[in-house]
């Protein structure tokens, strides 16, 4: 436990195994006409085999950033912390560093809708405008099974059915093939008559169904980790509940790793094994979403949970998080929540930076409360 | 105190005309975003209006408000002391006089502000377009309302990107109420903003209803925002309502398919209640070719042949608790 407890110290050989992503002590600041910004400030975790790993936060937490950072789709004036470490699974089983590779690699650009796809909040600005559905998924698909024979994804976990399937297949499909596969895919995530979709444009579907062509696009190279941006937040709570019991669905079936970002506590108690709460680019605290949320240990969780409106006690009266979340700008110094912590120690956290403290039961949190 | 009625809607209907193509094109069909919708909103309370995007929410606020027209139905404005008003037959000089009495909090309050002008300037449109008096008496009437507000009112020489998104709805809202109305219609006034911030915002609303009476019509598509701030809940689907009630009536003793399914789809906070939503398939049909008979049916896991020939009649199954649906009785 104390191994884990300070930053940056490598991985056991059993979190290893299960990993699909490690992120240890990643920095991302941005050069702005203002001075240099950072967004995220040393932010470590873990994405696991066949879990979902919820990312909650108000906006402006990093949430986004820190996860666009293992794809590299990040801002031009973005700049990645040399110290931080981005080890992901491409295909072979071990972990490789991803954070030294340049954004216009070919490996990140075979990593990029491979070894991790996205899907994001607005799913009509995802899809191009100008393709048919059935074009954009063949796209992916021709290019990322393709991809997977080339070195870096060469070998396959042999347990892996898809990519048994896949080594079956010639090294280049054929349009006719991945036409197929983009309607097996659309089938798949519950769109009918997928032969006569595939066809149509994304503005002719309507939301709920393009957020699902999305998916199936995500999940057409079958990729060992999916990260969804709010994939349910522009949608309406009767199509949300269909999407997210896709979404669970479709990870039983392929044992792929979720990261889902979301700023709805309501739907990461329902979907994620795991959560980790973001404050101004540092994760105040993470574990198990059942004890974290029964039992949260940060003062900041525990604001963000008693905010929530609820359904089943009508009290007509809420509790604020008091504040405002600080501008990125002026981060404050110390602990980053102390402007708005009612528990506040004075002359420590607006001294002191608190470090992540391990609780046990795989709960983590950064709080001198807890020392 | 009896309720008295405020804002009374009576068969209201909102029809867009579908052209067909080209530029001279005819009239192919109407999209029918309302269609024959009553109600009355209490003084002093708070209707919530839910459904799904695409069911008329916005549009019925909007027509109240005169921002759109009215195809068809009564809208009524009970004055204090003054009787009943038709809003429908406003028109030029006096409607504008009279949208001091009506105002609307928008979505998104990064859209809804001028980047251009101040937060006074913004503040003071409204009294400036009503020629509400001298330059002196308004900045008065804005510093007043930014301090009920919460705003603080050494920043109201600021230009609006300086502020959060919290203190932009702030602004939004003292906005609407410098002009002193009695009626304010909430379109999805916090689904852009963050919980903490959403839970200030909420109570701001509330206080300032318990302050000055203010009627709101408060639309939004999260069920657990409109289970706090609201005194009755009405549910929409496809342009009418289907179903009406108090708000603990909606919320404990559901008796519409439609909205025990849009209850149930919302994911609690507490991991160890099951999350099992009630199977709705399909999205919400094309309000331009609305289903026959009930318009739930196709998506309504209880329905049957007389539900898809004959529409439900709108009936109160019991006190204050209206519905649309021929087995209500039978699904308890």
């Amino acid at each position: 436990m104390d191994m884990e407890a300070s930053v940056g110290v490598t991985s056991t050989a059993a979190t290893e195994a299960s990993s699909v992503l490690d992120i240890r002590n990643l920095k991302v600041s941005f050069r702005t006409d203002e001075g240099i910004v950072t967004a995220v400030d040393g932010v470590s975790f873990q994405a696991r085999k066949g879990r979902t790993l919820g990312l909650v936060g108000e906006s402006g937490s990093g949430k986004s950033v820190s996860t666009r950072a293992v794809t590299k789709l990040l801002p031009k004036n973005a700049i990645i912390d040399p110290g931080s470490a981005i080890r992901l699974d491409t295909g072979n089983g071990s972990l490789t560093d991803v954070a030294p590779l340049p954004a216009n690699s070919r490996e990140i650009r075979n990593i990029r809708g491979g070894a991790v796809a996205m899907i994001f909040q607005e799913p009509m600005a995802s899809f191009s405008p100008v393709y048919t559905i059935g074009n954009q998924i063949a796209e992916a698909v021709r290019l990322h099974r393709r991809a997977a024979l080339s070195p870096l994804g060469a070998t396959e976990t042999v347990g892996d059915q898809i990519a048994e399937s896949l080594r079956a297949q010639n090294a280049k499909l054929t349009k006719q093939e991945a036409w197929e596969i983009a309607i097996e895919m659309l089938h798949k995530v519950g769109i009918s008559n997928a032969n006569l979709r595939v066809d149509q444009y994304p503005h002719e579907l309507s939301g709920g169904m393009r957020q699902r062509a999305m998916i199936a696009t995500a999940l057409s190279t079958h990729p060992k980790l999916l990260i969804a941006d709010e994939p349910t937040t522009a949608l309406d709570v009767t199509i949300q509940a269909q999407i997210l019991e896709l979404m669970g669905q479709l990870q039983a079936d392929l044992g792929m790793s979720i990261i889902f970002i979301t700023h709805d506590m309501g739907v990461i108690a329902q979907v994620a094994h795991d959560v980790a709460v973001m404050y101004l680019g540092v994760i105040v605290e993470r574990g198990p979403t059942r004890a974290l949320i029964e039992d949260p240990k940060h003062p900041y969780t525990e604001g963000l949970l008693q905010a929530i409106p609820r359904m089943d006690v009508l009290s007509r009266r809420l509790t604020p998080v008091p504040g405002d979340i600080p501008s990125p700008l002026e981060r404050p110094a110390g602990c980053p929540f102390q402007t708005r912590c009612p528990k506040r120690i004075p002359g420590r956290c607006d001294r002191e930076t608190p470090q992540e403290i391990g609780l046990g039961g795989g709960r983590f949190v950064s709080c001198f409360l807890h020392e | 105190m009896t309720a008295q009625p405020l804002i009374e809607v009576q068969n209201l209907k909102v029809h867009f005309p579908v052209r067909g193509k080209g530029l001279f094109g005819g009239v192919s069909g109407y999209v029918r975003a309302v269609d024959d919708v009553s109600f009355v909103i209490n003084r002093g309370e708070t209707l919530g209006l839910v459904g799904e995007s695409g069911s008329g929410k916005t549009t019925v606020g909007r027509a109240i408000l005169r921002a759109l027209d009215a195809t068809d139905g009564q809208l009524t404005f009970h004055r204090n002391g003054a009787g009943p008003l038709d809003l429908r037959m406003l028109k030029g000089d006096s409607l504008r006089k009279f949208r001091r009495n009506m105002q609307l909090v928008f979505q998104d309050p990064y859209a809804s502000l001028n980047p251009r002008m101040t937060v006074r300037d913004i503040i003071a449109e409204p009294l400036e377009c009503l020629k509400w008096g001298t330059r002196q008496e308004i900045d008065d009437r804005v510093r007043e309302v930014a301090g009920k507000c919460k705003l603080n009112v050494e920043h109201l020489r600021r230009f609006p990107h300086a502020f959060s998104g919290g203190q932009r709805q702030r602004i939004c809202i003292a906005r609407a109420l410098v002009s002193g109305p009695q009626f304010v219609v909430c379109d999805e006034s916090v689904s852009a903003l963050d919980v903490s911030t959403q839970a200030e915002i909420l109570n701001l609303l509330m206080d300032l209803q318990d302050e000055f009476g203010f009627t709101y019509l408060f639309i939004a598509h999260d069920l657990s925002v409109v289970a706090q701030v609201s005194t009755r809940v009405a549910v929409m689907y496809v342009g009418r309502f289907v179903e009406w009630a108090p708000t603990r009536k909606i919320f404990f003793n559901p008796r519409h398919p439609y909205t025990k399914a849009l209850l149930s789809a919302v994911p609690v906070v507490d991991p160890s209640r099951e999350f099992n939503p009630f199977k709705l398939s399909g999205e919400i049909p094309n309000p331009a070719d609305p289903p026959s008979g009930c318009r739930f049916h196709t998506r309504c896991p209880h329905a049957d042949g007389r539900c898809k020939a004959e529409m439900p009649d709108w009936r109160e199954i019991d006190g204050e608790h209206f519905v649309a649906c021929h087995h209500a009785e039978r699904l308890g």
